[in-house]
């Protein structure tokens, strides 16, 4: 009974105390050089975008993301784009990423470790993250008319909003 | 009064320790009926924290039954990792793939029941210039197969475990990354018709290359297991302004089994392991009448050929073409006593029917058109697949061979059309024309004969698949989807 009790309390604790922010994730990149999260945090806000190239919706999305990228990169935002494409796939992510012209820096993690270490759900799964580590929002799925809400968030991150 | 001391004392000290962490957790919910018997109840709950240089992750996992795969009731997954400066280790499931995964892809693809994470531990030590791991465990793997009893196309009925211990060490220098490893399994196979478990190992060593550079790059992944088990994979990419321009060789031969026993690793204990989820070698369709064809690639022994191009064709369009071609390396023939027996090996894919060719022609154009209102793809795809070898031999000079083989010709496409703002429509039209049948020829006098006989009651299948759906933007989409396919199999019918 008491180990329940003190079970149930934990799992309670757990959800009140605790805090929402992102560890200091080591990222890799397309050619193998790994580079860690909180560096792109000190430039500013950073949206986690992850992906795949058999995702359509993703597709859909991510000329919003190269646009927001370009639009407030000056606030020091940036998109941090994280291919989930397995080791099966992953020759086409560049070709694809190349071929749209896409800016923002990309990422692989091919058995969706940090998608999963970042509690990943649907494909596209966006996370908004805070300088300070924090998330401040969190998004799965994309239906067009998404990316306006998307932009509200960045544009509140950045202390844009008037 | 001690044990509420306790109580308070345990409730104090995690909300202090819980304060300092970060903890994230999300949770699946599935359930499904259906008139014939297909029901599911599947939930899993995953827990992330981290504290300083400290991260946990565990899964609770009720499934009974689960949609694949065997009941699960409890906790399915857990590790620990550290990572500090230089230095990180993990313990617990782990879940690592080594280049393109021709020695280790470890994988947790729930959707079609396949894991295979290993519980055990990892440790490493990494700078910018090398890396260095060591890491080992133990696997079970369940698995699915007609050659054990109770067979059931949902649940895996055949247990086989593993103990592995492998290392790397990979070096870094400018755009080249290189890398050596070595994998050693330990496995305990069930062998139902001798009524023992075999004891069997296993030893792989291999290297990778990779170059990375501005309009080029390049990854060689080469894998020896035990004598005569191999398996090259080889991709360049050239990227001139926005085009790219893809080609792959790949040469999978880890065994060599005749089509009687091509699919049987419950009485065959060499070939690809679980853990060597490799690539491909050909595009691997999601779309819904596309996916029921994908070709079926044979680790064991498969070599082919991929050859990939895409680019802008105008502003916001990119345009695929992709040509996949691929065999066994032998062709497969019975004896004067009905014994298969192999023929000469070839290393680049062939069109010989016996040889279970697999060829593939796709082109796509997809994009954003009417400012960014319409997206848009439109594909075909020409697919050719020899499935199974049932005879090939020559008695007196007189040649008699019977294959299955499958020919379709198929056209996705998907439009997503914005009203404004919020609304928006999407439509998927996919058709297939599909012929699936079995081929033979036999040219002795008694028998002569050079016919086709489709698995269909029609010549060909017509396959027609539409989904209509509407959204508002951020908040819910419905969505209505109708799969149509002009004539049954035969052995449906039969049945």
């Amino acid at each position: 009974m008491i180990k329940r009790l003190l079970l149930i309390v934990i799992i309670l604790s757990t959800v009140l105390v605790g805090q929402n922010k992102v560890p200091d994730i080591r990222l890799t990149k397309l050619n193998g050089q790994t580079a860690q999260l909180y560096s792109y945090l000190k430039e500013g806000p950073v949206l986690i975008n992850f992906w795949a190239t058999w995702c359509a919706p993703c597709k859909k999305e991510m000329v919003y993301l190269n646009q927001f990228e370009k639009k407030y990169a000056k606030q020091g935002f940036s998109i941090l784009s994280i291919s989930t494409d397995s080791p099966k796939t992953l020759s086409s992510v560049r070709s694809y990423i190349r071929a749209k012209k896409y800016t923002f820096d990309v990422f692989i993690d091919p058995n969706r470790q940090i998608f999963k270490q970042l509690n990943g759900n649907l494909m596209p799964t966006n996370i908004l993250v805070g300088q300070d580590g924090n998330i401040l929002w969190r998004h799965y799925g994309y239906l067009p008319g998404d990316e306006k809400n998307m932009e509200t968030e960045i544009k509140t991150a950045l202390k844009l909003t008037s | 009064m001690i044990r509420l001391k306790c109580l308070l004392a345990g409730c104090l000290f995690s909300q202090m320790l819980l304060a300092q962490m970060n903890i994230f957790g999300t949770a699946s919910l599935e359930y499904g009926d259906s008139e014939n018997d297909f029901k599911f109840s599947e939930h899993r709950i995953d827990l992330n924290g981290n504290w300083n240089e400290w991260t946990g992750w565990i899964q609770f996992e009720y499934g009974k039954p689960p949609q694949l795969g065997r009941e699960s009731i409890g906790l399915r997954k857990f590790r620990i990792d550290y990572v500090k400066d230089n230095f990180s280790f993990k313990v617990g499931d782990l879940y690592e793939y080594w280049g393109r995964g021709l020695m280790l892809n470890m994988v947790d693809d729930q959707s079609i029941d396949l894991d295979t994470g290993i519980r055990g531990g990892q440790i490493q030590w990494s700078n910018n210039i090398i890396s260095a791991e060591l890491l080992g465990g133990n696997q079970t793997i369940w698995r699915l197969t007609n050659q054990v009893q109770d067979f059931d196309d949902r649940i895996p009925n055949y247990k086989v475990d593993h103990q592995m211990f492998g290392g790397r060490i990979v070096l870094n220098r400018d755009q080249w990354q290189g890398s050596v490893q070595f994998l050693k399994s330990n496995e305990n196979h069930p062998n139902p018709a001798k009524s023992i478990n075999e004891d069997v190992s296993h030893m792989m060593f291999g290297t990778t290359i990779q170059y990375f550079a501005d309009n080029l790059d390049l990854n060689i992944d080469y894998v020896k297991k035990d004598k005569n088990g191999f398996g090259l994979y080889s991709n360049i990419n050239l990227f001139v302004a926005e085009w790219s321009l893809g080609f792959t060789y790949k040469n999978y031969s880890f065994d060599s089994r005749s089509p009687l026993d091509r699919w049987d690793f419950v009485n065959n204990t060499g070939g690809a392991l679980t853990i060597q989820q490799m690539p491909t070698g050909f595009k691997t369709h999601n779309t819904s009448l596309l996916g029921k064809i994908t070709h079926v690639i044979d680790f064991n022994d498969e070599v082919g050929t991929y050859l990939t191009v895409s680019g802008p064709v105008f502003t916001d369009a990119l345009f695929t073409f992709e040509w996949a071609k691929s065999s066994r390396h032998n062709e497969w023939y019975t004896d004067a006593d009905w014994i298969w027996q192999s023929g000469k090996e070839v290393f680049l894919p062939s069109d010989n029917s016996l040889m279970n060719p697999f060829q593939e022609f796709y082109g796509e154009l997809n994009g954003y058109a009417m400012n960014q209102q319409l997206y848009y793809v439109i594909g075909l795809a020409k697919t050719q697949d020899v499935l199974d070898i049932y005879l090939n031999s020559e008695i007196d000079n007189h040649k008699s061979f019977s294959y299955e083989f499958l020919n379709a010709m198929t056209i996705p496409t998907h439009f997503t059309y914005r009203f404004d703002k919020s609304y928006s429509i999407d439509i998927l039209f996919e058709y297939q024309e599909k012929k699936k049948g079995v081929k033979t020829f036999s040219s002795l006098p008694s028998m002569n004969q050079d016919m086709f006989t489709s698995l269909y009651l029609k010549d060909k299948q017509i396959n027609r698949f539409l989904s209509i759906g509407i959204a508002k933007s951020p908040k819910w989409s419905v969505s209505l989807s109708v799969d149509y396919a002009d004539t049954e199999e035969r052995a449906v019918i039969e049945q």
